[in-house]
């Protein structure tokens, strides 16, 4: 069938419900009616003027007997990707994203020219992991540009990008990276598998995806690893795992995920071993402050004062002494208080949010103190408890329930329900096996070899084998270079 | 769902001094005085020599559960019965940790309580693990496994210069009589290994280093052994009247606070062990009913392991009432049979098995032989 | 039948179970989430004394109490009754409070109590009140409201504690530690002998004295009175630790050792390493008709019991590194240039083995006489020379075994470098 360049183009419009930004620039070419169809505000009109229309108008070379098609894709236009459809719908599509479109009257096909208009945020040190030393780079919102930092980084012919498109209306780009020979193949075809059957509407950011990739749906417990820098990205790439990359979001998704991971830090790479081994023990015993020292505290309040020693104790009695209310409902008040404090201060603006933040912790905290409603130990530990969240901050959206189950447990129980309330999570969390790796390793099951770069870590060329803690290519296990 | 070799050693050094820190150091020194440490020290090296037993039984079952491999060697009907002697082994430990677990908590933690809240959690966490099955055990151990050997030695260490050595002179004053006497009256406190009974087929030796298995059960002995010194050496004569060997040391230890706060977390870790120990065994129970009613799911077998451990929170008896009751050389008759005559019974039915299935293949073959020659 | 089954599996399935127990944990919890701090509905004591007086129990008790003031943490409460428990009781009804005795870090018992046997009383404590058996064990002497009252002023206005002053002592002067564990261990041992420090309360301004303002809020069963505070030279009470130590046997008083007893006996005891020797008329090339003061670094004793022809032998063998402290000459002999290690002397050491040769014969007849085992020997022998040393009582009264043991001492004096 032979196309009429004005009629295909009142097509399109029609079918785009007469959108405003949706424009045509029609040329002659050699007595042949030519309509450039593009969407106005994702196309460069720079690119537009200098690879379509310019050598469109000035093309003056004998064309005679010659298929106008083959001679528009051959000699005129100056773009890298020329694409040819055959189907109108395929050709609104790629409209959409950002292709122009050329109908070329009495023609039986429609060519495509990629000419995106590529707003790009600039690359900044992502706020949720900022390094001392090492690189700052982290993700922007735009795939390409995304793709284009990990190819910076990566040099080899083993390293795959496979294109989905996930979103019936969004028809986002997602770009399932991994290194060939690395990754286990199984986890990849699995992750392929699952992001091929996701049917929705549209993906806007990339934990739209997470849903589909846990395997523990209603788990509080936190399956799939996320990074905005693409070093890290690499580094977790090097150890076999797959990075799932959305267009539109900065976080990159990795898979599989150990509970290890949110313990070790991009910063920890690059710092002295001894050092990183003090940190992370360091984390580790924030991990228990944070969840469990409200509820302990509460514990010792109701059951077991004779564990303190005398003096603490006459300590704490004096300052909690005329506290109108329970050590459970008193900790619950400061805990609410901090999370409200918490809630409306990262959602404020940075210039209100500073002075927010004082009015909160200090003025706020130390009225209830003065007012006698709280103890300053009760304070303490909950702020305490609060600040060592963010020791790892990958987890600090389970630790504050875990915290408030604690202080249920505590209060409840005492220590007895404390201690049975940490198996039961450690039990939980052995379970926890995704994408043929265990939560817990190498910890849970203990992995001799991987203990190089776990509680502690050696340099970099101790550690000459990959993890066997994630699943991974163990014929490939050798660290090359 | 198999368990590593180093879990397995790790559940058997559990398992060897999940029971020995309670009341059963008071308990010897009734009848044993100041030799207990040597009845503790014997029965436990026995207990250790029936791992390796265990562990050869294990080999040769290959991928077979412990029902299909009995059943081969001994038959149906046997099978069953071995299975519930199995399960009276396991319903004693499982009381025993429960009972133990509960005065200790109670005694050491608590002014007031109530029991029966305090059992329903357990439950929880019991049935949990139980339903999750042995890997799932396997691993919790393999996590607090340095914390609860680090805190018992720190425990141990911080009594020792408190210890009177002339307290365990002169030796074998009264012979040997009593120790054995002791030895036997107080055995269902021993039989450690039975657990891995139940965990036939779920073993990967794929990474099997037998010193490693030596090492753990030496150093089991060797803690246990330490601790027992340290009680011994510090209370003497009083021994009889402290039932709780790892709190009371602590206490004693520590002038000014109760239990001080380091060995506070050592008795918390203490705790944290006879609950997984308490889940090991009940997952035994859970386990051997699966087998002997042809049960398909988790699920029964463990609500029954729930149920059993509830009705131990009705018994209100102190542990020495309870050793009384239910540790009576009834309970010793059970141990001595499924700890010590079982795994004998077994490697004999094996290879007697074995030896006869050797002998019919050759046969079968001698036989083959002779018609290919009457062929030619 | 199979809907039946198939509710009763969705009712019992085990996410559901997990669910059921935990609204049943939190149906029989929800009480503890308005429950007061267990310090406020308990009075926790820090200190308890115990005391008879005419067929009376009477108990004192240190109470924590919060309050701002630090001056009013430790209040004293008492009351009597016919047995420990009711005393403890009226206690109780009187401050509206259960005891709480985790925290009870002395028992100190009184000179009655002491005299008619204190076993009971410990074994209520321990067993029904749970007191730890650590708790540190001593006698008093006066009135037990009177010195509940004064140690618990000495903790507010000196920051001194009792149980600490006693825990010090045991590396200068006493010669063991002194709690309830220790106790039982000495009362359940064949010789069945307790040591417990001795601690009084005086009037006047002696020795050893520490001077406590006797003011404070105490009650008697039933009622609860408030004095006002007053340091008058009249409510002045004095603690005094003089050393001396009281001896139980059977779980009673026998007698009591003086300071000077103690530290002769102490030379027996490897754990009290701490001491100082005096001995006088030295006289050398060095020295000059000299007093001089001996501290000593470090001490090791061996004692190896054995048998002779039938008879006990008892050796002892005490190794003494020690540091001249002071020297004290009315008339040096000449101007000498005194290095560390020219003072210790031949003739010096020679007295020092004297001195203590002597003072160990005398501690060795003072057990004799008074018939009480304090250097350990019924103990060595049993251990280590079991079967002779049982022939041996089978022959003489047990009473007096100490009477027919050979006891060599051999001493031996070092200088610390």
């Amino acid at each position: 069938m032979k196309i009429d360049a004005v009629k295909t183009f009142e097509y399109i419009k029609k079918k785009l419900h007469d959108s405003g930004d949706l424009k045509s620039r029609t040329v002659q070419f050699f007595g042949t009616q030519i309509c450039l169809c593009y969407i106005a505000p994702i196309t460069d009109n720079e690119l537009l003027n200098r690879t379509l229309i310019y050598p469109l108008i000035n093309f003056s070379a004998e064309i005679k007997g010659k298929d106008i098609v083959q001679v528009l894709q051959d000699r005129v236009l100056a773009n890298q990707e020329v694409t040819v459809f055959s189907n109108i719908q395929s050709a609104i599509d790629k409209l959409l994203a950002g292709n122009t479109l050329i109908l070329v009257d009495g023609a039986n096909k429609i060519l495509g020219c990629d000419i995106e208009k590529i707003t790009v945020r600039a690359v900044a040190e992502p706020p949720t992991s900022v390094v001392i030393k090492g690189p700052r780079e982290g993700f922007t919102e735009s795939l390409k540009f995304n793709l284009a930092l990990i190819r910076k980084r990566v040099k080899s012919d083993d390293f795959v990008v496979k294109m989905l498109e996930i979103g019936k209306m969004t028809k986002t780009q997602v770009a399932v990276v991994y290194y060939d020979s690395i990754a286990d193949k199984r986890v990849v075809k699995d992750i392929i598998k699952r992001l091929q059957s996701i049917k929705i509407d549209g993906i806007i950011d990339s934990h739209y995806l997470v849903a589909y990739l846990q395997r523990n749906k209603k788990s509080l417990f936190k399956q799939v690893g996320d990074t905005e820098k693409p070093d890290i990205l690499v580094g977790k790439m090097l150890e076999g795992r797959v990075g799932i990359i959305v267009d539109g979001s900065p976080i990159v998704l990795t898979l599989p995920f150990v509970l290890l991971e949110d313990l070790q830090n991009s910063d920890d790479y690059y710092t002295q071993p001894i050092r990183v081994t003090f940190v992370r023990a360091l984390r580790l015993v924030g991990v228990v402050l944070a969840v469990l020292l409200p509820g302990i505290y509460i514990a010792l309040e109701l059951y077991h004062y004779k564990i303190l020693p005398t003096e603490f104790l006459i300590t704490i009695m004096n300052s909690t002494q005329g506290i109108p209310f329970s050590p459970f409902i008193e900790i619950l008040f400061i805990i609410l208080l901090f999370e409200i404090l918490y809630e409306a201060n990262i959602r404020m603006p940075q210039y209100f949010g500073m002075a927010m933040s004082i009015v909160g912790a200090l003025i706020l905290g130390e009225t209830a103190v003065n007012a006698g409603l709280v103890s300053p130990p009760a304070v303490m530990i909950v702020a305490l408890s609060g600040i060592t969240f963010y020791i790892i901050p990958g987890q600090a959206s389970q630790f504050s329930i875990l915290r408030l189950l604690g202080v249920l447990v505590g209060t409840a129980l005492g220590i007895y329900g404390i201690l049975l309330f940490c198996v039961f999570i450690l039990s939980y969390l052995s379970n926890f096996d995704s994408y043929k790796s265990a939560y817990l390793a190498p910890t849970a099951p203990y992995i001799e070899e991987d203990q190089k770069d776990s509680y502690m870590r050696k340099t970099i060329d101790e550690m000459k084998k990959r993890p066997k803690s994630i699943a991974n290519n163990q014929h490939n296990a050798t660290r090359r270079g | 769902m198999k368990i590593s070799y180093r879990q397995l050693s790790i559940m058997v050094f559990m398992s060897f001094i999940a029971l020995k820190f309670l009341a059963l150091p008071s308990l010897l020194y009734m009848e044993s005085k100041n030799m207990s440490m040597f009845v503790a020290l014997a029965l436990m090296i026995v207990d250790g020599l029936y791992v390796f037993i265990l562990l050869d039984l294990m080999k040769k079952s290959g991928e077979k559960n412990i029902y299909e491999f009995m059943k081969s060697c001994v038959g149906t009907f046997f099978t069953k019965i071995i299975l519930i002697i199995l399960i009276l082994k396991y319903a004693l430990v499982v009381g025993n940790i429960s009972k133990g677990l509960e005065f200790f908590v109670v005694e050491n933690l608590y002014s007031e309580y109530n029991w029966f809240v305090f059992v329903l959690p357990l439950m929880i966490l019991v049935g949990f693990m139980v339903y999750k099955g042995v890997r799932n055990i396997a691993r919790v151990g393999e996590i607090v496994y340095w914390a609860i050997v680090i805190g018992l030695i720190y425990i141990a260490l911080k009594a020792l210069s408190g210890v009177d050595v002339l307290s365990f002179l002169p030796f074998f004053k009264d012979g040997f009589k009593p120790l054995v006497n002791s030895a036997w009256i107080h055995l269902s406190w021993f039989g450690s290994a039975t657990f891995m009974f139940m965990l036939f087929g779920f073993v990967d030796f794929r990474e099997e280093k037998k010193s490693r298995m030596i090492k753990y059960i030496i150093f089991a002995i060797l803690i246990v052994q330490l601790l027992y010194f340290v009680f011994y050496g510090l209370f003497g004569v009083t021994c009889p009247t402290h039932n709780y060997c790892i709190s009371d040391i602590s206490q004693f230890s520590s002038t000014y606070s109760a239990i001080d706060e380091l060995s506070w977390l050592v008795v918390s870790m203490w705790i944290v062990a006879q609950a997984i120990q308490l889940a090991l065994f009940s997952y035994c129970i859970a386990q051997a009913l699966k087998f002997l009613f042809d049960m398909k799911d988790n699920w029964i077998p463990t609500i029954i392991v729930m149920l059993y451990l509830l009705a131990w929170s009705f018994i209100g008896e102190n542990t020495i009432r309870m050793e009384q009751i239910f540790f009576t050389p009834y309970a010793s008759i059970i141990t001595f049979v499924a700890q010590y005559v079982l795994p004998i019974i077994l490697e004999v039915a094996y290879s007697i098995k074995h030896r006869v299935w050797k002998n019919k293949m050759r046969l079968k073959h001698e036989k083959d032989e002779k018609e290919v020659k009457i062929n030619i | 039948m199979k809907k039946m089954k198939k509710k009763l599996k969705s009712i019992f399935s085990p996410k559901k179970l997990v669910l059921w127990l935990s609204i049943l944990i939190l149906i029989f919890t929800v009480p503890a989430f308005n429950k007061s701090a267990l310090s406020q509905t308990q009075a926790i004591v820090t200190m308890l004394c115990v005391e008879k007086e005419e067929d009376m129990i009477k108990v004192a008790a240190t109470v924590l109490t919060p309050s701002q003031d630090k001056k009013a943490n430790f209040q004293v409460y008492s009351g009597e009754g016919e047995t420990l428990g009711y005393a403890v009781d009226s206690v109780s009804l009187a401050i509206g409070k259960e005891m709480g005795f985790a925290q009870c870090k002395i028992m100190a018992l009184g000179e009655n109590i002491c005299s008619q046997g204190v076993m009971q009383v410990l074994d209520y404590m321990t067993r029904t009140k749970k007191v730890g058996r650590n708790a540190v064990l001593v006698t008093f002497t006066g009135d037990v409201v009177d010195f509940t009252q004064s140690v618990a002023n000495l903790n507010l206005e000196k920051s001194l504690r009792l149980d600490r002053i006693v825990s010090f002592d045991k590396r200068y002067i006493l010669t063991q530690d002194s709690n309830i564990e220790t106790f039982y261990i000495g009362y359940y041992s064949p010789i069945s002998l307790g040591l417990m420090p001795k601690i009084k309360l005086g009037t006047s301004d002696e020795f050893n004295a520490i001077e406590v303002a006797n003011s404070g809020t105490s009650s008697n069963s039933g009622s609860t009175e408030s004095t006002s505070s007053s340091t008058g030279g009249e409510d002045k009470k004095f603690i005094i630790n003089d050393g001396t130590v009281s001896l139980f046997r059977d779980g009673r008083h026998y007698i009591d050792m003086t300071l000077d007893e103690v530290k002769k006996a102490n030379i027996f005891v490897n754990d009290a390493q701490k001491g100082t020797i005096v001995v006088e008329g030295v006289s050398d090339h060095i020295y000059n008709d000299a007093k001089v003061v001996v501290n000593i670094l470090k001490k090791d004793i061996s004692i190896k019991p054995d048998f002779k022809d039938g008879t006990p032998i008892y050796k002892t063998d005490v190794s003494l590194t020690v540091f001249i402290d002071e020297v004290i000459e009315e008339n040096p002999s000449e101007r000498l240039l005194r290095r560390n290690q020219d003072f210790l002397t031949n003739a010096l050491i020679e007295k020092i083995k004297q001195k203590m040769e002597s003072d160990m014969r005398e501690i060795i007849s003072y057990c004799q006489n008074n018939k009480v085992d304090l250097l350990g020997v019924y103990k060595h022998f049993y251990a280590l020379k079991n079967k002779e040393f049982e022939e041996y009582l089978s022959k003489v009264n047990e009473e007096n075994y100490l009477d027919g043991i050979d006891y060599q001492i051999n001493i031996e004096v070092k200088s610390e470098n």
